[in-house]
């Protein structure tokens, strides 16, 4: 008796859920929000770096959704010299998701962006500069993910972005930004206006 | 107090909401939706003046569709065939400003960086506007195509350095011209994807870099920048994410 209680308590979520077959879950007014750690790879300069993602994105209506993200570099995990010592970026841009009926919100979208970004300077001679000028650099960026809306307030969500760029400054060589990058965690949703 | 009541005949004093909220009794609604007697000419002038800004609005639906409108928008910026060699990226934004049935215009800032060779940069700052004609379907609606020409003009900031020395560098403020092709693509009746490809000319002195190689020797970047006019040009090819936000008139 104990176990079927237990097995009901632990159903009933998944039949309340069942019950909105016919709810749009993504639609014009929605408000999403969320913060995590995002880790990013850049093949060409062989890196792995870690940051803080914030992203905010509202939806326009159930596929379309215009959505900015930004990015705080804290490190570079793989390699301690790495020549790259900042690079923040910013992204805006918008989503087009497939299925507003469906629990699990899969889309693609496009952002351009922009990068804050210094890198290191090889030391010839103690007198030169141990770093080069911090610029701002664009950036193209293409994404793919999913929302999962699991409550009225809150959904688990993934997110991977390719992002192709190039610091340039007075550094000797252009260090390449290209990178692979992966962020997921919990967000919030919210309606903003009234249907 | 009795001047208040031009729109019914009752004495503010029979009326709970006007005996203690003369303010109140001012506005329109509540003379016109809480007392039943308000004389038929009257209400009749005053839903004339209401419904008179329908009338318009429907005269502009037949004369001048989305004209009016206003959008804000994102832009991702490729720069071709400079004289950098490889094609510079840029990022950017605009807002559009429709003024007629086929005719828009688009006020826009972008900022492009372009390696030259691995040893030197570009930065080209823009802003400026377009007019846009819409010479076949400007219905912005669901799943249409808007193609466009587009001419207009720019201030830009162009600066030129060697990365590892950057006192070798040569910089300007020019005017530009652009002109081009291209295309909305309306994902839904609000949002669009719009690509164009402008061909900019550039109206101030000439400036460029020459990247040198010689045999084996690290290559070497000569900037030039020449004291007089020229004409020195490059294509844009522009992406923009595009939303509508309000019908100004």
């Amino acid at each position: 008796m104990k176990k079927l209680m237990i097995a009901i308590a632990l159903i009933l979520p998944v039949l309340a859920m069942g019950q909105n077959v016919n709810q749009e879950y993504t639609y014009r007014g929605l408000i999403r929000a969320s913060s995590s750690f995002a880790t990013g790879n850049m093949p060409k300069a062989d890196l792995k770096n870690v940051y803080i993602s914030g992203d905010l994105e509202y939806y326009i209506n159930g596929n379309i959704s215009i959505r900015s993200e930004s990015y705080l570099f804290l490190n570079s995990l793989n390699n301690p010299d790495s020549p790259l010592l900042q690079n923040h970026q910013l992204f805006s841009g918008a989503s087009y998701h497939f299925r507003p009926d469906k629990l699990l919100d899969l889309y693609v979208g496009f952002q351009p962006g922009i990068a804050y970004s210094q890198t290191s300077l090889p030391q010839l001679e103690p007198t030169d500069p141990s770093m080069s000028e911090a610029t701002l650099n664009p950036l193209i960026s293409g994404m793919v993910g999913v929302n999962y809306f699991a409550t009225k307030l809150f959904h688990l969500f993934i997110n991977t972005r390719y992002v192709s760029g190039k610091h340039l400054s007075n550094a000797p060589t252009p260090l390449s930004l290209n990178e692979f990058r992966i962020t997921f965690g919990l967000g919030i949703n919210f309606r903003a206006v009234k249907r | 107090m009795k001047g208040f009541h031009f729109l019914h005949n009752k004495h503010p004093r029979h009326c709970v909401i006007c005996y203690n909220y003369p303010l109140i009794h001012l506005l329109l609604w509540h003379r016109l939706y809480f007392h039943q007697s308000v004389t038929i000419m009257k209400a009749s002038l005053l839903a004339a003046i209401m419904l008179l800004p329908f009338a318009v609005s429907a005269q502009k639906e037949r004369g001048k569709p989305n004209s009016g409108m206003l959008e804000l928008g994102m832009r991702t910026t490729t720069s071709l065939f400079t004289d950098a060699g490889s094609p510079g990226t840029g990022f950017g934004g605009q807002f559009r400003l429709k003024f007629g049935k086929r005719l828009n215009t688009e006020w826009y800032a972008d900022y492009i960086t372009t390696d030259i060779g691995g040893i030197a940069h570009r930065k080209d700052a823009h802003i400026g506007w377009s007019v846009m004609f819409y010479p076949l379907n400007d219905e912005k609606v669901k799943g249409a195509l808007n193609p466009y020409l587009v001419a207009g003009h720019c201030f830009d900031y162009t600066k030129v350095s060697e990365n590892a020395n950057p006192d070798n560098m040569g910089e300007r403020w020019s005017s530009a011209m652009q002109v081009g092709l291209g295309t909305h693509y309306n994902l839904t009746d609000q949002f669009d994807v719009s690509l164009a490809a402008q061909y900019m000319s550039h109206l101030g002195n000439d400036m460029h870099a020459d990247v040198h190689s010689h045999g084996g020797e690290p290559a070497e970047v000569h900037i030039e920048d020449h004291g007089h006019a020229g004409v020195e040009g490059h294509i844009l090819v522009t992406l923009s994410l595009n939303v509508k936000v309000a019908d100004l008139w």
